[in-house]
């Protein structure tokens, strides 16, 4: 292409641009829009020839000008070339204002009444490159832009600006540090400038950063050390970070603060995913993290880890196995509790579990059980939520897990006990006919009864438990029977419908169920005169209007919840007929619309009786099977054989 | 009830009658001549001459001054070939007074019908009836079979017949011709008794309509029957009522427990005019009233019922799922408060009797006590006492067992509450509290909301103090390990190795010094907001940590209280009635009635303590002998 070619064709991309801005032109392409940038770039007279037509009385310097700006790019296609050719205007609009009126035009930029300030910010990273500002200036202006900014995540545009400000400016952005550190209190200064201190280092173009460095390294305010610290997130993003490096922001710990160290913890967590980072820096932040990770490390520490601990698996095996590392899966259950609501990080477990139970499964075994022993509660939880774990849930029913059931089912720990029954439940376990179990104690068999009674099952999970229980009973002690007797005519009785009659079913498969069956049968028969009888026909005063508040709280309730779960719900309005029950029709936007049948809704389960029957007296029971499983476990360590 | 009771009721009633309607200084008396005239209304007779002025729906008929000449009252078929003519006497029928009392001259006038009166002509025949209702004697009938046969077989042309209607003939009809109706009681009574009938026959019991309506409008009527000077006769119109409205029970099972609770209100309404009188014949029909209706239907209603309530689970079988555990505890007090009532009554009449008159009495007590012991083992909903009132219950069920020599039984119910409450407390069981308001929709409220219905819900007990008392000194050897634990993990709140349980309340014993003439208030109505409330702060200093010798805590406690608030023992009334008044009132039972019997006598300021001990008392401290009867059985 020859020069007079090239010339034409910029001349071309500024027409171009000028017809998509001024004459309804189409939108510029990419290579036409960064010629044009270029070309601006080059010479900011062009950039003056559009700021007057678009402004033939002069560049206002209010949110005017950032509507402007916002349509420029957006007429221009809104993609990153846009944004250049828009910051371009933006800084000769505020290079050019005379008596300082470039600088009034930016702090008109945060204003809550335009709504051109987060379309405006891709165009800063190409304004800070342009433009030469005080560094006093840019000190207040950058951190005034942030907390503007707020919590939006829109914030990518806004940390590439001061990015390029470093490696533009760098002298300038060392005295912007300078200018901020003396004053550091919020979390949002500090990302600013750990965000400027670890471009200028990554950028490594200038020769005072390393003066930074120590002063804030060691300065006496922890939060210019946390400064410090974070900075390196940036500098790692940048370029990779040697291993003396490394070694060196690691080694501050034992000398700095708990927020230094969770700051530590936090760069750490990021950077070790990087690829960039050497094996043995690798191998040395697996070693920090096991020494220091602990539940202190917070929200983000735990949602990294859990989420890193399957994601750096691999390079793990491949660089840390041999050298005797561990893992970082074995950190998983320090980390723990994980609170319930915190939906994202449970998700990352659940894929962590999937990704151990398919990679390595004593090691997904282990991990199970210690996940119970540490936060049983958010296991059953999510075990037990139809909508949550669904994908380990399938993932595990494809698999024989009677085994690990069963090993769960006659531990010691009450946790992973619990742990068992919920996957017996969950898992929808048959059987539970093996070696193990055939080998267990009547003691050991008795613990496992006596831990049934403290799960808190309603449904097809009791029959279906006692049934896999029944060919070891039949083998046991009269004592162990009568105790398993004992408990299938407490489960019938409570739970008629799905336990007795399922059971019913299963009578021919033990003697006892049958047994059991026979005398359940023979007291509902005994109870069935009692029925609205002499003894308790009579009403009771004031039990109907409390039903009535009841059936209202219940419906108050269920539509509460039916409105925070379901989106539908909170995208349609809702109607509340007055007459008429069947059909229903409505009239909107002018149209009728046609006639529609209702729906009813319903879902009926069992009420378990006894909770009506005798509350108090299943808090008693639990408390007793409580007593009853630390009794034998004494006994059992003890050598003490305690057969009632 | 058996018919051979209500035969004896309506005997009763009759016998009570006088022979007219009429006001005087005594206050109203009621006449037969009603029921003489209900009788032939049934006959479908018509009235040629009637003995009285009619009164009017709330006014009683007025005897006429006009001579009768024998004739009472008079009344033709209505084909008119009958005429039936009434001699009415509330005499007895002896040789004395068939000259004395007119029964001669009054039967010769009504022997001599004029026939040839107008509307007369087709009489074929006259019935002349003399209708008594005091009994008879031998010679009595000589008098009046002589005086038939010396009457002609015709009056004109019409065939002249005599008869005699004498207490067990009208007795009789009665039963057979109006028990049924409300006419039965005197025409004053008609309009009010008559839309209870109704109300009887249309409301379930424990119903709204039951509660705001019938009841009020029950009581209301039993207080008009027995306003005024105490009689016989008025006691019996209440005994005469329950029959008939029994007849009209709503036909569904609930009537079998609302028929109790109809009893109740007038027993209890009859107890309290015998506080009126010293009258030996108004105390015997109260207690004849007492044993033989509300008793006697007791144990009638439980010879049906028990083998019911002694079903496992029985009165939690088909309630609301929902309100269950509250409901089920509901029934579960509601027979045993009858239950032990019950059998207190039988104990006490036992304890009056000679040894070997009481054999029956005895059988029926440990009968009683079986069923009690068989509705306790049925139903947990025993073991959960859900309002503060409950421990008039609770109290039954120790009295009652102690009586029958079982005490120590009762350790394992009061530890298994115990038991329960506490978990109930640390939120494992149902309702977490007592309620102290005793109020079912208090608590129904809390059930639904779970809000608290007032400041002060669940944070007071008299029930729990009283089982610490009871247990301290009543139920055995284990007893007072429990009345500590009670203290030690309820009251204070804190468990065996001294760590808070955190519950959501605290809660403070509370005893009552219950009003003077408390027997009396108790009858009228509740009383629970008379008297003096104590508050049992505390057995214990603050620094104080040793509680081994709770005990002798409680015993002290319980000793100052009596030597500082001596309570006057009501006289001429079974503790049972009692009992029976502060259920239905809501209102509690005075701590004497569990303290005499196991804590020894108060030294008192104002009283000897020779003399207290000689003091006869109504719900008497177990004798020996009494105890040994019921062992025997």
């Amino acid at each position: 292409m020859s020069h007079d070619e090239t010339k034409s064709s910029e001349s071309d991309s500024i027409d171009q641009v000028s017809a998509a801005l001024f004459s309804d032109g189409p939108t510029p392409s990419d290579i036409t829009l960064e010629t044009a940038a270029n070309e601006i770039s080059n010479n900011f007279l062009l950039a003056d020839g559009i700021l007057s037509s678009f402004f033939p009385q002069g560049i206002p310097v209010d949110k005017s000008f950032y509507n402007i700006i916002w349509q420029t790019t957006v007429k221009l296609g809104s993609g990153k070339n846009a944004s250049e050719v828009s910051g371009l205007l933006w800084a000769q609009a505020v290079n050019t204002l005379p008596d300082g009126g470039g600088l009034d035009l930016l702090k008109a930029l945060p204003d809550k009444n335009s709504q051109a300030f987060f379309e405006t910010l891709d165009a800063l990273p190409t304004l800070l490159k342009y433009t030469d500002l005080s560094a006093d200036f840019l000190a207040t202006w950058i951190v005034t832009v942030r907390n503007y900014l707020g919590e939006d995540i829109a914030t990518g545009s806004y940390f590439r600006g001061l990015q390029i400000l470093a490696q533009t400016f760098p002298d300038k952005s060392g005295e912007i540090i300078s200018i901020l550190e003396v004053d550091l209190v919020d979390d949002r200064t500090f990302t600013i400038l750990a965000c400027i201190l670890g471009s200028l280092r990554g950028a490594e173009i200038c020769s005072s950063v390393a003066d930074l460095d120590v002063r804030l390294r060691c300065h006496q305010d922890v939060n210019c050390r946390i400064v410090y610290y974070r900075s390196w997130l940036h500098t790692g993003m940048q370029r990779a970070i040697a291993d003396v490096e490394f070694t060196d922001l690691l080694e501050r710990p034992s000398l700095c603060t708990k927020p230094e160290r969770e700051e530590i913890l936090k760069v750490l967590l990021a950077l070790i995913s990087l690829e960039s980072i050497s094996d043995e820096s690798f191998r040395i932040g697996l070693r920090y993290l096991h020494d220091r990770i602990s539940i202190d490390g917070g929200d983000f520490a735990r949602h990294s880890l859990i989420h890193l601990a399957r994601e750096l698996h691999q390079r793990w095996k491949n660089v840390g196995l041999s050298v005797g590392s561990l893992p970082l899966v074995d950190l998983v259950p320090k980390v723990l509790p994980i609170p319930l609501e915190h939906k994202g990080t449970l998700v990352e477990l659940e894929k962590s579990l999937i990704f151990f139970l398919n990679e390595d499964r004593s090691r997904f075994e282990r991990l199970l059980s210690e996940i119970a022993q540490k936060d049983i509660k958010m296991l059953i939880a999510q075990f037990r939520n139809q909508q949550s774990f669904y994908n380990l849930k399938a993932a595990m029913m494809g698999r024989n897990n009677q085994d690990l059931i069963v090993e769960y089912l006659l531990s010691d720990s009450h946790p992973i006990r619990h742990l068992g029954f919920v996957l017996f439940q969950s898992l929808g376990l048959n059987y539970l006919v093996c070696e193990r179990i055939n080998r267990a104690t009547d003691d050991r068999i008795a613990i496992l009864i006596f831990g049934f009674q403290l799960e808190p099952f309603y449904d097809e999970v009791i029959p279906r438990f006692l049934t896999a229980m029944a060919p070891r009973i039949e083998n046991a002690s009269p004592d162990l029977k009568s105790l398993f007797f004992d408990e299938l005519i407490y489960q019938c009785k409570n739970l008629p419908g799905i336990c007795l009659e399922s059971l019913r079913k299963n009578t021919s498969k033990s003697e006892l169920i049958k047994r059991a069956v026979k005398e359940v049968a023979e007291y509902f028969k005994a109870l069935k005169p009692c029925f609205r009888s002499e003894i308790n026909s009579m009403e009771i005063p004031g039990i109907e209007r409390s039903i009535r508040m009841k059936v209202a709280h219940q419906s108050k309730s269920m539509e509460k919840q039916v409105r925070s779960q379901s989106i539908f719900t909170q995208l349609c309005s809702t109607s509340y007929c007055l007459y008429g029950n069947t059909k229903w029709q409505t009239y909107i936007g002018g149209s009728l619309n046609e006639v529609t049948e209702m729906k009813t809704l319903s879902s009926s389960s069992e009420f378990p009786r006894m909770i009506g029957i005798d509350p108090d007296g299943m808090a008693v029971r639990g408390h007793n099977a409580e007593k009853r499983i630390r009794m034998l476990l004494i006994n059992e360590k003890g050598g003490v054989r305690n057969d009632s | 009830m058996t018919l051979e009771s209500i035969k004896t009721f309506v005997s009763g009633y009759l016998q009570s009658l006088t022979e007219e309607t009429r006001d005087d200084r005594r206050g109203p008396r009621y006449g037969f001549e009603q029921i003489i005239l209900q009788l032939a209304q049934e006959a479908d007779w018509i009235p040629l001459r009637l003995s009285f002025h009619r009164g009017g729906p709330d006014a009683s008929s007025k005897p006429k001054k006009e001579h009768e000449y024998g004739v009472d009252q008079k009344f033709i078929t209505r084909d008119g070939k009958l005429m039936i003519v009434f001699v009415l006497k509330d005499e007895p029928l002896t040789y004395r007074n068939w000259e004395s009392h007119k029964f001669n001259s009054d039967m010769s006038f009504a022997c001599n019908q004029n026939m040839s009166e107008q509307g007369l002509e087709r009489v074929e025949e006259v019935k002349i009836i003399l209708g008594y209702n005091k009994g008879e004697e031998a010679r009595g009938l000589e008098a009046f079979e002589k005086f038939v046969g010396s009457q002609r077989d015709y009056i004109g042309k019409a065939k002249l017949t005599i008869e005699r209607w004498n207490l067990d003939k009208l007795t009789d009809l009665v039963l057979e011709k109006l028990l049924k109706s409300p006419a039965i009681l005197p025409e004053r009574f008609f309009r009010k008794f008559s839309y209870i009938c109704g109300q009887v026959n249309d409301f379930s019991h424990g119903s709204p309509q039951w509660e705001e309506v019938l009841i009020p409008d029950w009581i209301e009527f039993i207080d008009l029957v027995l306003a005024g000077p105490v009689s016989v006769q008025s006691l019996r119109l209440i005994s005469i009522s329950l029959l008939v409205l029994h007849s009209h029970g709503k036909q569904e099972p609930s009537f079998a427990t609302g028929w109790i609770e109809l009893l109740e209100y007038a027993v209890i309404a009859v107890w309290k005019v015998t506080r009126k009188t010293t009258d030996k014949k108004v105390l015997s029909v109260v207690m004849e009233i007492w044993l033989h209706l509300y008793v006697h239907s007791l144990e009638a209603y439980y010879q049906r019922n028990s083998p019911l309530l002694q079903t496992e689970h029985s009165l939690a079988f088909g309630v609301r799922g929902d309100f269950a555990e509250a409901t089920s505890v509901f029934y579960c007090y509601w027979h045993m408060a009858r239950l032990g009532i019950l059998a207190t009554s039988f104990y006490e009449l036992a304890v009056t009797l000679p040894e070997e008159k009481c054999k029956d009495l005895n059988i029926g007590f440990n009968t009683v006590v079986n069923w009690l012991v068989g509705l306790i083992n049925a139903n947990p909903a025993i073991r959960r006492p859900l309002l503060d009132i409950h421990h008039i219950q609770l109290f039954l069920v120790w009295q009652v067992m102690r009586c029958a020599g079982r005490a120590t039984e009762v350790f394992t119910v009061y530890q298994d509450i115990f038991e329960r409450l506490l978990h109930r407390r640390v939120g494992g069981g149902g309702v977490r509290v007592i309620d102290q308001s005793n109020s079912w929709q208090n608590l129904f409220d809390y059930m639904v909301t779970g809000e608290e219905p007032s400041e002060g819900f669940g944070k007071s007990s008299y029930l729990l103090q009283m089982l610490i008392e009871i247990a301290t000194g009543g139920i055995g050897p284990n007893g007072p390990v429990l009345a500590q634990q009670i203290y030690r993990h309820l009251i204070e709140g804190v468990d065996s190795n001294g760590e808070p349980y955190g519950f959501a309340e605290e809660v403070e014993l509370q005893s009552w010094i219950p009003p003077k003439e408390w027997a009396d208030k108790v009858l009228q109505g509740p009383v629970h907001r008379t008297g003096i409330a104590l508050s049992v702060k505390s057995y214990y200093q603050p620094n104080e940590t040793d509680r081994s010798d709770f005990k002798a805590r409680v015993e002290s406690f319980v000793s100052e209280t009596r030597a500082t608030h001596p309570f006057t023992e009501p006289e001429r009334i079974p503790g049972s009635v009692l009992f029976l008044a502060s259920i239905l009132h809501n209102s509690p039972i005075p701590p004497e009635f569990w303290r005499k019997q196991i804590f020894d006598s108060p030294r008192s300021s104002q009283e000897p303590l020779a003399k207290k001990q000689q003091r006869p008392t109504t719900a008497k401290k177990q004798p020996t002998k009494a105890k040994r009867k019921i062992k025997k059985k």
